[in-house]
């Protein structure tokens, strides 16, 4: 977020959040659904807020469209303060949630419409319109009305219609989530295709991770009105930078240990259930005994034979689940080995693993097997909390 | 006026219907009768009245006669027997009272549809209050509510005294008695058959539509005719004719209010069936002949209806 705050004069982003907060005002009870956000989208960019329902996503999408009111901060398109103008001011148009299509009037005469408004002269009206309906794959559609189109045409049209003016920025409220599944898959290539075609920017809500992870240049991760974190995918899946981000994207093992060496770029830690001696990478300040959270994705927590080997934990499997691709194993730490009290108790702390499968009948473990329990190299990260 | 707002909500489930089949037609007996003794009997009686002779000690005499109609549409002079020349006298009537239906309509649309739009867009707890409002005068008689506009509106009423004593007029305004005072009579006793139809629709518009029209570039008045007018139509066709239709057949507020030389189609109709001078196959035939004109109103109302509902043309 500091480098959101330093670029704030950089007239080149297509859209700057500054220290925008909004509440809801209510007699008695307020609601804060934006808590002092500030960070920039870039030119061009797929953006995805991507959050829980009711963090705040909608209510920052329509407030940059001008439908929500903001109450205290500002928010800038290529530079330009366009806090105060209406909708119908913004060079920026919205694919609705609902899509929202004029149900009186054609597929055409929808797409069309936006640009009527901008009194555009008809010969391009008709071109342009025309194109659109190309570009969605709907011109055998022309003459129809919304509620003669299924789900996904509405959709596309919705999309069409947005997009026909040329806005400089786009906005889709979780656009695919009435869309079955197989549509929705479809869809995020369709989007992402269009995005890299058009050239225009678009900001994507979804509450959707594989939705973000797999269409996004960049991510925001919101909660409660705050931005938790904004990177690419691979960034936001393999740094999550706290527990929020760790555990709403993908499967997360947060550890908890404690500090016992400091290096140039890296710490040694000791686990607090198993007590194996780990080494993380990090450039964060640390002090010798620091209490920290470490995080593990499952797929990188290696399952083995029991063995004697100090520097593997030990645990017994509790759970097998196959998932068809992996399998997944739920293992219950034991207790230090160092102590010489393995006796097969276990400490209470789950940690979850996950193997990907080879076509050749599953694990080979079983609920109730002794086994070892082996961390990646590199594969531990540090948690801000 | 329930149906006609019915028509533009969804239709039930049509398999519930099925299930009770056999107990069906009992449970519809009252309605049957309630519609057969209310409509069709008093329908066809006056049908068939219409066709009757008149007798001069009021009623008639059941002796077949087109003698009303004939009387309606043609002038054969004095006695009778002059060659036929269109009778002027009662379409300039029908006439009038079309004109009057027509503005009491449209002034009803100009205040009804805003009051609408205000009540289905307060927060949802507090509409039925705003409704409510609106349906108090109907807690009173329309014979009272409207003697009491006649007092209001009289030259010596607490309008003129009001205006005279606040010095905004030399000399009472003359009200009562004109068209002017037809139109207060017919709006004021109309006005909510106006508002709760188009609330209806209003209250079912999906104002995300409006949004996307502001994000697509409308200004509010563009918004508001391209937008929300023809997606609220058919509430608003429904209120016009459930205040255009009684105007054209009122009475009340023509009678009270108008005066004799502000005759309308009501008036008319009631003359015939008052006292010992009516003609009640001529009133009768009257009353046929604003059914029928209703009825090609209504019929051509449907018409467009399907033409909508079919769409994609
Ligand atoms: N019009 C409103 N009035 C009051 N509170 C609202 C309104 N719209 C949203 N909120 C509240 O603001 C918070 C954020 O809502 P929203 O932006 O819709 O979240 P999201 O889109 O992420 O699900 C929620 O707590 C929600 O209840
Ligand atoms: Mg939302």
């Amino acid at each position: 977020m500091d480098k959101a705050k330093t670029a704030n004069n950089n007239k080149t982003h297509a859209i700057d959040i500054l220290s925008v907060t909004k509440i809801y005002p209510h007699r008695t009870h307020p609601v804060t659904a934006l808590n002092d956000i500030s960070f920039a989208i870039e030119d061009n960019e797929f953006f995805t807020l991507l959050g829980p329902s009711g963090c705040g996503k909608t209510t920052l999408l329509r407030m940059i469209g001008g439908f929500e009111g903001i109450t205290k901060g500002q928010i800038q398109l290529y530079g330009e303060d366009i806090s105060t103008l209406q909708p119908n001011q913004r060079p920026i148009n919205t694919v609705f949630q609902q899509y929202a299509l004029f149900p009186h009037l054609t597929v055409f005469e929808n797409v069309a419409f936006g640009l009527k408004r901008l009194g555009r002269d008809r010969a391009f009206i008709q071109k342009q319109t025309e194109a659109m309906l190309e570009l969605i794959r709907m011109a055998d559609f022309a003459h129809r009305k919304p509620n003669q189109l299924s789900g996904g045409q509405q959709q596309r049209v919705a999309l069409a219609r947005a997009l026909a003016p040329q806005p400089k920025v786009l906005l889709l409220d979780e656009p695919l989530s009435a869309l079955d599944l197989k549509l929705r898959q479809a869809m995020r290539e369709e989007l992402k295709d269009i995005q890299k075609k058009t050239g225009i920017t678009f900001i994507f809500v979804t509450h959707d991770q594989e939705e973000a992870l797999t269409m996004s240049d960049r991510i925001a991760v919101m909660s409660n009105g705050e931005v938790q974190q904004i990177g690419t995918a691979t960034d936001i899946y393999d740094h999550p930078i706290n527990h929020f981000v760790a555990t709403f994207i993908g499967e997360a093992n947060i550890l908890s240990a404690s500090v016992t060496k400091i290096n140039k770029n890296s710490i040694m830690a000791t686990l607090a259930a198993g007590g194996g001696s780990v080494e993380v990478a990090t450039d964060l300040a640390m002090t010798k005994g620091q209490k920290i959270s470490l995080m593990i994705r499952p797929e990188r927590v290696k399952i083995g034979k029991a063995s004697r080997a100090k520097s593997a934990l030990s645990g017994v499997v509790q759970s097998i689940s196959y998932l068809g691709t992996d399998t997944q194993l739920h293992v219950s730490l034991n207790a230090r080995q160092e102590t010489e009290l393995n006796t097969g108790q276990s400490n209470g702390e789950i940690i979850i693993a996950r193997q990907q499968n080879h076509g050749d009948g599953g694990s080979p473990f079983h609920k109730g097997d002794a086994v070892s329990v082996t961390i990646a190299e590199n594969a531990l990260r540090i948690l801000q909390d | 006026m329930a149906g006609i707002i019915n028509q533009t909500s969804k239709t039930t489930d049509g398999a519930q219907t099925s299930i009770v089949d056999g107990k069906q037609h009992i449970l519809l007996l009252p309605a049957w009768l309630i519609i057969g003794v209310l409509l069709v009997i008093p329908v066809i009686l006056m049908l068939v009245y219409s066709f009757l002779t008149q007798d001069f000690r009021g009623g008639v005499i059941w002796e077949f006669s087109l003698e009303a109609y004939d009387q309606f549409f043609f002038d054969r002079g004095l006695f009778g027997d002059e060659p036929p020349s269109i009778e002027w006298t009662y379409i300039g009537i029908f006439w009038r009272s079309f004109l009057q239906a027509l503005f009491a309509m449209i002034f009803c649309f100009l205040i009804g549809f805003p009051t609408a739009y205000f009540i289905a867009t307060r927060a949802p707890q507090s509409r039925s209050f705003w409704l409510f409002l609106v349906t108090i005068p109907y807690w009173v008689n329309l014979l009272i509510r409207t003697v009491s506009m006649k007092f209001l509106i009289r030259d010596n009423g607490p309008i003129n005294t009001w205006l005279l004593s606040g010095g905004i007029i030399d000399e009472p305004i003359s009200m009562i008695n004109t068209n002017f005072a037809i139109q207060i009579g017919l709006f004021y006793s109309y006005l909510p058959f106006m508002v709760l139809p188009i609330y209806a629709s209003i209250e079912r518009y999906n104002f995300a539509l409006s949004e996307a029209a502001a994000d697509l570039y409308s200004s509010r008045w563009v918004t508001l005719f391209k937008i929300v007018i023809p997606s609220v139509k058919p509430g608003i066709i429904a209120g016009c004719i459930l205040v255009f239709i009684p105007s054209l057949g009122a009475f009340l507020a023509p009678d009270l209010l108008g005066g004799a030389k502000n005759f309308m189609i009501g008036s008319l109709v009631e003359e015939q069936f008052k006292g010992q001078a009516g003609d009640w196959p001529f009133g009768a035939a009257v009353s046929m002949i604003l059914l029928s004109i209703i009825m090609v109103i209504l019929l051509f109302y449907a018409r467009a209806q399907i033409r909508q509902n079919d769409g994609g043309h």
